[in-house]
């Protein structure tokens, strides 16, 4: 960060208040391919169930 | 980490906060061709998820966010229906909590703001869960098919689950485009869904009332065009005229000649109000013939204190509901009480689509946000064309729907200053801070001492009343816009947001290329 106090790490997010520059280190890291990945995971899966998965109309699959 | 007297007590929260999942950030400069990638993959990731529907859900489902979606984004029934709502909710307390300085942190110290932060990604993961857990009960109810197989606790568990991830997945897509993208998810988010609304607004042929046979007078396509097009091929001109073919073109309707009009005007003046600005000269007080210039805006709190305004109403609304029908109707006094707020249609559920959750009476009735003209011009003045199912003039009297109006613009006008200026005070926006700032990026004004105080003096002259005055603005736009209408489910606020919201964008992604082009305008939008 270059500016220092005021102007580095805030973040306008349609103008909530974040710092997101300002996060503990020791945090657990995920990558945002990994997030994006579990994200489109869960889609197909939950698209799968709907599809072909129908509760109480025996096993699935 | 020592733990002083002095610290805020926030800190005692600081053993989770440590190990809080947390999306990694960029090491050091992203170039702007990766970031338009990453915000292009997670827009596509939210597309898809608003097109996923839960499993195991009803077919009844009420949508208890139906007037709010332009500004909470995601899709009723889809995984993501909780959309942005526990984010801004989150945020919400939390600054309203830092304004009145209930934690006593200090947001000029890092360590403070990773406390701020973290604390944040807290309460947003509450809210989550105290906003989807309560859908599960009669709102976003589970099939009758699983409830057979799993029992109820188990099916409102799954439902609830699923929901929760998706809103636990909005909020790490927001946190990927704050690090990795341009601008922010939350932004983006609204965006996404107000250009959607705007869309099927215009151009959908679809009937208004899903599965009635279209009619030019009683049922005709939902977009404005089909509906142009279709009206005046359908009805003879005579009847065009005196049958109320014309009147269903310019009044009746989400998608009416009134509000195209008035979405033209309002994105015009959202335009101009965001591009007006006080521009004060600077000059670099070491490199010589380096010029630059402070823009104070117009819009210069944003559209920020319309989403407070907004997220607060819709608070209202969710606890009315709950009252209302939800587990908490047995309460005295203010359990299914009518001076809190009446919900005659919620037990139509999706057939009355947006207007089941639609107060008509006491205090939620009052603060609920007005849906273009069919809420107070067709049952004031033209009660012959409100055709809906849930004809407000049924069930309240003309004063009453004059009192709403009222009570509804002044509830937005006064919110927005208030906000403003609540926001200007807590995310370091004052004549100090700013004065701060420039110093720091090695600016100083042309011609005066290179002293932050006579800065701050030359700031003071604008800035207090600049924030009061866009706080207003804002206020009267979203008023405006509420109620004349706007194009599409964009509901008015959404549209003032998005407009906003784009505008900001261009705004930054020219400031992007700019930084790619001369590295060391970074340091100045204080970007390492």
């Amino acid at each position: 960060m270059a500016s220092g106090e005021g102007g580095g790490g805030f973040q306008e997010a349609a103008g909530l208040v974040r710092y997101f520059d300002e996060e503990e280190e020791s945090a657990i890291h995920l990558d945002p391919r990994l997030v994006l990945g579990i994200c489109f995971a869960t889609a197909f899966l939950t698209i799968l169930f709907n599809w072909q998965c129908t509760p109480g109309a025996g096993a699935c699959f | 980490m020592p733990k002083d007297e002095d610290k805020s007590w926030l800190y005692n929260l600081e053993p989770i906060i440590e190990r809080w999942p947390t999306v990694s950030r960029p090491e050091g400069h992203v170039h702007f061709r990766t970031k338009m990638l990453w915000t292009t993959g997670v827009i596509l990731t939210y597309f898809i998820l608003s097109n996923v529907i839960i499993w195991g859900l009803a077919p009844d489902t009420v949508d208890i966010f139906a007037q709010f979606r332009a500004v909470l984004a995601g899709a009723s029934g889809s995984i993501i229906h909780l959309g942005i709502g526990p984010i801004v909710t989150g945020g919400i307390i939390l600054q309203l909590f830092q304004g009145a300085n209930i934690f006593d942190l200090d947001l000029q110290d890092p360590e403070d703001k990773a406390i701020y932060q973290g604390t944040q990604k807290l309460l947003v993961f509450a809210s989550i869960w105290i906003t989807g857990i309560p859908q599960v009960f009669g709102f976003l109810t589970p099939s009758d098919a699983l409830i057979g197989w799993t029992g109820t606790g188990w099916a409102r568990t799954i439902i609830a689950l699923q929901i929760g991830l998706g809103g636990y997945f909005i909020f790490l897509m927001d946190e990927i485009i704050s690090k990795w993208g341009v601008g922010s998810g939350v932004s983006l988010f609204i965006v996404a869904g107000v250009a959607q609304g705007l869309f099927t607004g215009m151009f959908s042929w679809l009937p208004s009332q899903a599965g009635a046979a279209l009619d030019p007078i009683q049922n005709p396509p939902g977009g404005l065009i089909p509906k142009i097009f279709y009206v005046t091929t359908e009805l003879p001109l005579q009847q065009f005229v005196s049958g109320g073919g014309f009147e269903q073109i310019a009044f009746v309707g989400t998608n009416s000649l009134v509000s195209f009009i008035a979405t033209f005007v309002i994105f015009i003046g959202v335009v101009f109000a965001e591009s007006t600005r006080v521009e004060l000269p600077l000059s670099h007080a070491r490199v010589r013939g380096a010029r630059g210039r402070y823009p104070i805006r117009l819009m210069y709190t944003n559209v920020l204190p319309l989403i407070f305004v907004q997220a607060l109403l819709a608070n209202v609304n969710l606890i009315g509901i709950l009252l209302w029908s939800g587990p908490l109707s047995n309460l005295p006094l203010v359990g299914n009480a009518e001076w809190v707020g009446s919900y005659p249609f919620l037990a139509s559920g999706s057939a009355a689509g947006g207007s089941a959750t639609q107060a008509m009476s006491g205090i939620a009735y009052y603060v609920s946000p007005i849906q273009g003209l069919s809420s107070w011009f067709t049952p004031l003045f033209a009660p012959e064309l409100a055709q809906t199912v849930t004809n407000v003039a049924a069930y309240r009297t003309s004063w009453q729907i004059a009192a709403h109006v009222i009570v509804y613009t002044i509830a937005v006008i006064v919110g927005c200053i208030i906000f403003a200026i609540f926001w200007a005070e807590t995310a370091s926006m004052g004549p100090s801070d700013v004065a701060g700032k420039i110093r720091n990026s090695g600016m100083q004004l042309p011609g005066f001492r290179r002293d932050e105080r006579i800065l701050e003096r030359v700031l003071e002259r604008y800035i207090p009343s600049v924030i009061i005055i866009s706080g207003f603005l804002l206020g009267v736009l979203a008023a405006f816009a509420a109620l004349f209408g706007t194009i599409g489910a964009a509901q008015g606020t959404g549209l003032l947001l998005a407009i906003g919201i784009l505008s900001r964008t261009y705004e930054e992604i020219a400031k992007e290329q700019m930084m790619e082009m001369h590295p060391m305008m970074r340091s100045l939008f204080g970007q390492g």
